[in-house]
């Protein structure tokens, strides 16, 4: 089943006015070295892209283009979800990750 | 009271000073505050921003772990910037000519932004009876140092909590930006001049010798500075810098801090599970919003939180370069001094450690500081000031002081579908051109002044003319893969009225014996100095297509007419035309 991904400006889940994606790389940590995912994501915006994965952890990696003194972005399966997927803490680094597992 | 004992008492006061700073101090009291970066942080976990997991997720706030691990030196990061610079090639990045006053110009009317860097060559004359061909270079002064950390010569401290030794910060950069320098030089014929001696006459010919009266060398025409007063909004671009190499220091940082067991991590077990128990009974437990802020509610308690911060997150140092286990009781002792460089520094994962977190930083130094490039390049300024100094040929010199607004309107227009796949490896959200407004309104009000007032000129005063135009562009887009269609189809049309109200006439300045450049005046006396024309106001309009939207080489072409120029008192038509580069790429490390 397909998981789409949301930029959103803040934790209410506000859509991504000062963050950009600006690229998303999916890692396969089941090999060694993790070796990129060809092919994904799919659909992928400048707020949002789409995953459809085998079963397995993947270390999900995203870099964003911001505004100057942008602070926190936050990265939700669905920008109406109650918990983020990650927190990009864009004032102090442009990237951000986070493991997903597909069972 | 003798000079003597007035020094005396402010030395005595100096150094009671210097004593009071050295036993009161923060660090006296082994209450080092925290690096910037780690401060930000947990000032975020107070306000609910951000979480304890993301100070536990060391590559989450990497800068903060940057700032604090004494082997993590300014020189390894010189090497990782100049090892990363030429993969992390940028994208060009847009923009442009003379100013208005000069005898070769395509633009009665300046627009209020310097280019990072550019290169123009123009022909043709707004209000001045002649017409030039003059070279002008442009850049603001931010041009050199933004080239400088693009190259990843120097680092960039891209958010005023990111220190790295030696960089160029952010707010310096935006500052610099705001300043924006001009040259120009007349490159044409009529700025030289051939001078020669005739032999005895042979018949109806007649041989002369014939050598250079003046320098071949292109004559400086005039400078120009501009300083942004209203800097327009900062908007992201619709492409932005490659990001595929900080993507994959990105994950290669992520596995450096994993668990060796399930994600490939590369610390050794012990210190994984140092690690492992630090985050999770150190971090994430102690550094809670309730601990960090303050009890009357959301605001950071910085007291307490640097509390935290010596006794738990310091020990991180230890942990992985000197194999010491975590201590997260409450009666941790306050970490004194961290380990330099640490007994397992030599092992080959606290190797690739600190490579990887080095190659992280040097990365994002660059992809910030291109990012940085293009958002100061697109926020052109809403409102500037403009000095010009004008030496025309011929013609006393003079400074015109200038206010320039522009504002863009209507749709944006020249930007290319989204999400586009890139390669293999990466997905990038890509377009290949910036947006750009379909209306661009710009006006200019300015006053000209004569730099020495001038003499036994009957009706000349020191205020030379009063000047304003407006110009309204509007831009074309062809989205065509064929590159001359794409080329012809990507302008912009460009429609200019220049008023200008003569104060004081226009004077030539005569050498005696020496011919005037470009001019034939009969019937002067020999013992003239100075002629001047009969004044009044200039009317002038130019429509103007300018080829290249989007581009590095653009071609302005236009065609104008006056009622008079600054010499000439009857109307006629003109053209100007010229050719710009704009090697702002080349200094994006395009």
């Amino acid at each position: 089943m397909p998981i789409k991904v949301k930029l959103c400006e803040d934790d209410k889940g506000s859509p991504a006015k000062s963050f950009d994606f600006n690229g998303v790389t999916i890692y396969d940590t089941a090999k060694s070295p993790a070796q990129v995912v060809s092919g994904q994501p799919t659909g992928l915006t400048k707020t949002g892209f789409t995953l459809l994965l085998p079963v397995g952890i993947y270390d999900v990696v995203m870099i964003l283009d911001h505004v100057p003194n942008a602070q926190v972005a936050y990265v939700f399966e669905d920008c109406d979800k109650a918990n983020p997927l990650a927190r990009i803490l864009v004032f102090v680094t442009p990237t951000g990750s986070f493991y997903l597992k597909v069972a | 009271m003798s000079l003597r004992t007035r020094l005396g008492k402010y030395v005595i006061s100096i150094a009671a000073c210097v004593l009071f700073y050295l036993v009161f101090s923060p660090s006296t009291f082994g209450q080092d505050a925290p690096p910037p970066a780690c401060e930000w942080v947990m000032q975020k976990i107070a306000s609910g921003a951000a979480q304890p997991s993301d100070f536990a997720n060391v590559p989450e706030s990497i800068t903060c772990f940057w700032e604090l691990a004494p082997q993590l030196r300014a020189q390894v990061m010189d090497t990782a910037l100049r090892t990363l610079a030429p993969l992390q090639k940028s994208t060009p990045i847009v923009q442009t000519g003379a100013t208005s006053g000069s005898n070769g110009t395509t633009s009665a009317v300046s627009k209020p932004s310097t280019p990072i860097a550019s290169l123009a060559t123009e022909y043709g004359g707004i209000t001045s009876s002649t017409s030039n061909q003059t070279v002008t270079l442009q850049s603001t002064l931010a041009g050199v140092p933004s080239a400088l950390v693009a190259h990843g010569i120097v680092p960039y401290c891209w958010s005023p909590v990111v220190l790295i030794p030696g960089c160029f910060k952010q707010k310096d950069l935006q500052t610099l930006n705001k300043f924006g320098l001009g040259l120009t030089f007349n490159t044409s014929g009529t700025s030289q001049t051939v001078n020669g001696t005739a032999s005895p006459s042979q018949g109806t010919a007649q041989q002369a010798s014939l050598s250079n009266a003046s320098n071949r060398a292109p004559s400086f025409s005039g400078f120009f500075t501009k300083v942004a007063l209203i800097q327009g909004t900062y908007k992201l671009p619709s492409k932005g810098p490659p990001g595929t190499p900080t993507l994959k220091a990105r994950q290669e940082l992520d596995q450096a801090f994993a668990d060796p067991s399930t994600q490939h991590g590369i610390l050794q077990t012990d210190v994984w599970n140092n690690l492992s128990t630090w985050m999770t009974d150190c971090v994430i437990k102690n550094f809670t919003r309730a601990n960090l802020s303050a009890q009357t509610g959301e605001k950071y308690d910085k007291a307490k939180a640097t509390s935290y911060f010596n006794k738990y997150y310091r020990q991180i140092v230890a942990i992985l370069f000197d194999g010491t286990p975590a201590d997260c009781s409450q009666n941790a002792p306050d970490v004194a001094a961290m380990p330099d460089p640490g007994k397992r520094i030599k092992d080959i994962p606290q190797t690739q450690l600190i490579e990887r977190v080095t190659t992280y930083m040097a990365s994002a130094s660059i992809f910030e500081s291109q990012l940085n490039q293009m958002l100061e390049a697109a926020a052109s300024p809403a409102l500037s000031f403009e000095y010009d100094f004008n030496k025309p040929i011929s013609q006393p010199t003079t400074s015109t002081l200038k206010l320039i607004g522009s504002k863009g309107f209507g749709p944006t227009i020249c930007n290319k579908s989204q999400g586009k796949a890139t390669n293999a490896e990466t997905t990038s959200a890509d377009t290949d051109t910036a947006g750009v407004k379909r209306f661009t309104a710009t006006l200019n009000i300015a006053g000209s002044l004569y730099n020495s007032p001038p003499a036994n000129v009957p009706g000349a005063g020191v205020f030379r003319a009063f000047q304003a135009g407006t110009e309204l562009d509007t831009a074309i887009c062809n989205q065509s893969k064929l590159w001359i269609a794409s080329y012809l189809g990507n302008a912009t049309i460009g429609l200019t009225y220049y008023y200008q109200d003569q104060i004081s006439p226009s004077i030539l300045k005569i050498t005696p014996g020496e011919p005037l450049s470009g001019i034939t005046v009969t019937g002067l006396d020999p013992s003239t100095s100075s002629v001047f024309s009969k004044k009044g106001p200039i009317s002038f309009v130019q429509i103007k297509y300018g080829l290249g939207v989007g581009k590095n080489v653009k071609f302005p072409i236009a065609f104008s007419w006056s009622n008079r120029t600054d010499l000439i008192t009857h109307a006629l038509w003109s053209a100007q035309f010229g050719v710009s580069y704009d090697f702002s790429s080349l200094l994006g490390s395009k």
